[in-house]
């Protein structure tokens, strides 16, 4: 799960490769209402890409763009070199669990399926190697041996895998995950970052969507930072910073570097020292130990991922 | 004795109209119910029903003009909903209710009508006629050759129409094709089961399948067999006890749903957490959703 910022350039592809995803100057939003402003953003082949942001903030609207369900109003946006205004581009997308009817009668193999639906729309059944390929896929995913249940009858885990699988099925290039990690425990959230950590290396390129600054944005080799428009982009190390995030949040958020990660610390109000206005994280006068809560955190030197998880911000 | 009512042309019509109505209504049903529906199917009848009649006025053929009119009905309300702050409740209560409002306008204005308008809104199975089973029969063919050939596509559009969308599923092609449809069945419907009743027969046999099985596939041939089933056996019913068919098959439908209800209760209680029917197993995940 650790992937210390300092290998992330081996993650960087030929600087001279064509961008998988390109937006120049998009500006989007619904029904008069701008939700992003001057988004300029060049995902390459490979990379792993979190966008960071609070709740409105635009992020599950800029996945929106990727996929061409929501049209730029100015700019451009390219998928794979081709211009995706006004098309609908084909993706593997996975919806935020909460937005999924869990009363609806459909098993895991059948959802999974639905991810073949293009493949060949007019015929009532699939074909004998698409159903092989979504079991492979299934297995590859540990819910082969569910196929048969209802999609409720699962744990949250188990829930985002059919829906990942659903994605992968289409042998996409590009996943993208919208708040893959909201609303599951830490056991799940590890296997899923875990999961997708092996599909990047496996060569798919991800965007997901995020407001868990450590648990998740941490862990990826790029972090994009939004509020209405793209603050930050870059390496953890270089974007979570006290300054950008009071940028993207408009809260203090002391950041303390552990075993070379920046980490968000719970906003306990008497840790922030204000000078002449800008938020800066300190430890208060009496503790001038750098990394004071890894060393005084029982847990923290084993469970270094699953640290402060419930500093989410609201 | 039991084969009695066989002897009779006009109850052997009636028979072989009601397996394809309840078996139109059940299939329909999937859909509508599971789209969250189940008010427009109600709205749509009564909608139809103005169009029923204003057709008769201007002397077009009763299921062009009636399915025309429930389309551009369905069409509207879709559109209201999307183009204004308006909820598909209200839009669908404005649209469907004028339209009906308007039949009974012109009904009441012109009082000397040849044609029994009051079969459109009980239900008369009894009076079928040829022409009338032909349509059925039509309808019923094109319904179940479009959701068999684009079974794929309506299942995807119909569990989450936003993401089947970025998958490339045609959903605006998908919706208006089911609302030609929905249009189509309750034209068709009206004149069996009665304006009144369509609802219930919609409805129910979806919902007695959702209680047997957790499988979309499943769901889809159950609920079609509940549908012949319930209609067959309450208009064989009705010509004994000498009821009106349409009150008959939705009685016998809430019937069997009550008793499946119970079983399903009994059995979850029985069996806990065993799965199966409307046992609803708590997310094991710990986390809730923000």
């Amino acid at each position: 799960m650790l992937h210390p910022p300092e290998l992330a350039h081996l993650h960087r592809p030929d600087p001279d490769a064509q961008p998988l995803v390109e937006l120049k100057q998009v500006t989007t939003g619904y029904n008069g209402s701008r939700v992003l402003d001057d988004v300029n953003l060049r995902v390459m082949p490979g990379d792993f890409v979190g966008l960071l942001g609070p709740s409105g903030s635009g992020k599950t609207t800029l996945l929106r763009t990727i996929l061409g369900a929501v049209p730029a109003r100015s700019g451009e946006v390219r998928v794979d070199g081709k211009q995706v205004r006004g098309r609908r581009n084909r993706a593997g997308y996975v919806p935020q669990l909460e937005t999924i009817d869990w009363n609806f009668p459909v098993t895991v193999e059948e959802t999974v399926m639905m991810g073949r639906t293009m493949s060949n729309a007019w015929f009532p059944w699939f074909k004998k190697q698409e159903r092989q390929l979504a079991y492979d896929m299934m297995e590859r995913l540990g819910i082969a041996g569910l196929a048969k249940r209802h999609i409720r009858q699962l744990s949250g885990g188990q829930q985002q895998r059919v829906f990942l699988a659903r994605a992968l099925v289409s042998n996409p290039n590009l996943l993208l995950l919208d708040e893959p990690t909201a609303g599951v425990d830490v056991k799940t959230r590890d296997d899923v970052m875990h999961l997708l950590h092996d599909l990047n290396h496996a060569g798919v390129t991800i965007i997901l969507s995020t407001h868990e600054i450590n648990t998740v944005a941490v862990h990826l080799p790029r972090i994009v930072c939004l509020n209405g428009t793209i603050v930050a982009d870059g390496p953890p190390n270089r974007v979570i910073t006290p300054h950008i995030l009071w940028e993207v949040y408009g809260a203090d958020m002391p950041v303390i570097q552990y075993h070379g990660m920046p980490m968000v610390a719970e906003s306990a109000h008497f840790w922030i020292d204000r000078n002449g206005g800008e938020p800066v994280a300190t430890v208060p006068d009496d503790s001038h130990r750098e990394p004071v809560l890894a060393h005084t955190h029982p847990r923290a030197e084993n469970a270094p991922a699953h640290h402060h998880h419930h500093d989410e911000a609201h | 004795m039991l084969l009695e009512p066989f002897e009779f042309g006009f109850f052997v019509r009636a028979i072989i109209a009601a397996s394809l109505v309840g078996g139109l209504c059940g299939l329909m049903g999937v859909y509508i119910v599971l789209r969250g529906m189940s008010y427009i199917g109600h709205g749509l009848s009564h909608a139809i029903f103005g169009g029923a009649v204003v057709s008769w006025v201007m002397s077009i053929n009763f299921f062009v003009g009636a399915t025309a009119w429930g389309f551009l009905s369905a069409l509207l309300i879709a559109w209201t909903t999307r183009k204004n702050p308006i909820g598909s409740d209200a839009a669908i209560g404005i649209i469907t209710t004028a339209s009906f409002a308007l039949g009974i306008a012109i009904i009441s204005r012109y009082h000397s009508f040849t044609r029994d308008f009051e079969a459109s809104l009980w239900g008369s199975i009894l009076g079928v006629d040829t022409e009338e089973l032909i349509a059925i029969a039509v309808v019923a063919f094109i319904v179940a050759t479009v959701f068999f050939v684009a079974y794929k596509l309506f299942l995807f559009a119909t569990f989450d129409s936003d993401v089947a969308q970025y998958y490339g599923v045609p959903t605006g092609w998908v919706d208006t094709l089911f609302s030609l449809l929905l249009a189509g069945t309750i034209v068709v419907s009206m004149q069996v089961l009665g304006v009144t009743m369509i609802a219930a027969a919609v409805v129910i046999p979806p919902i007695v399948a959702r209680l047997l099985t957790n499988s979309f596939r499943k769901l889809v041939m159950m609920s079609t067999g509940i549908g012949v089933i319930c209609s067959v056996s309450g208009i064989y019913i009705s010509y004994f006890v000498d009821v009106s068919s349409g009150a008959s098959v939705v009685l016998l439908s809430a019937a069997l749903f009550v008793a499946v209800l119970s079983w399903s209760k009994i059995r979850s209680n029985r069996f806990l957490g065993s799965g199966g029917g409307l046992a609803r197993l708590p997310r094991e995940s710990g986390g809730t959703f923000e």
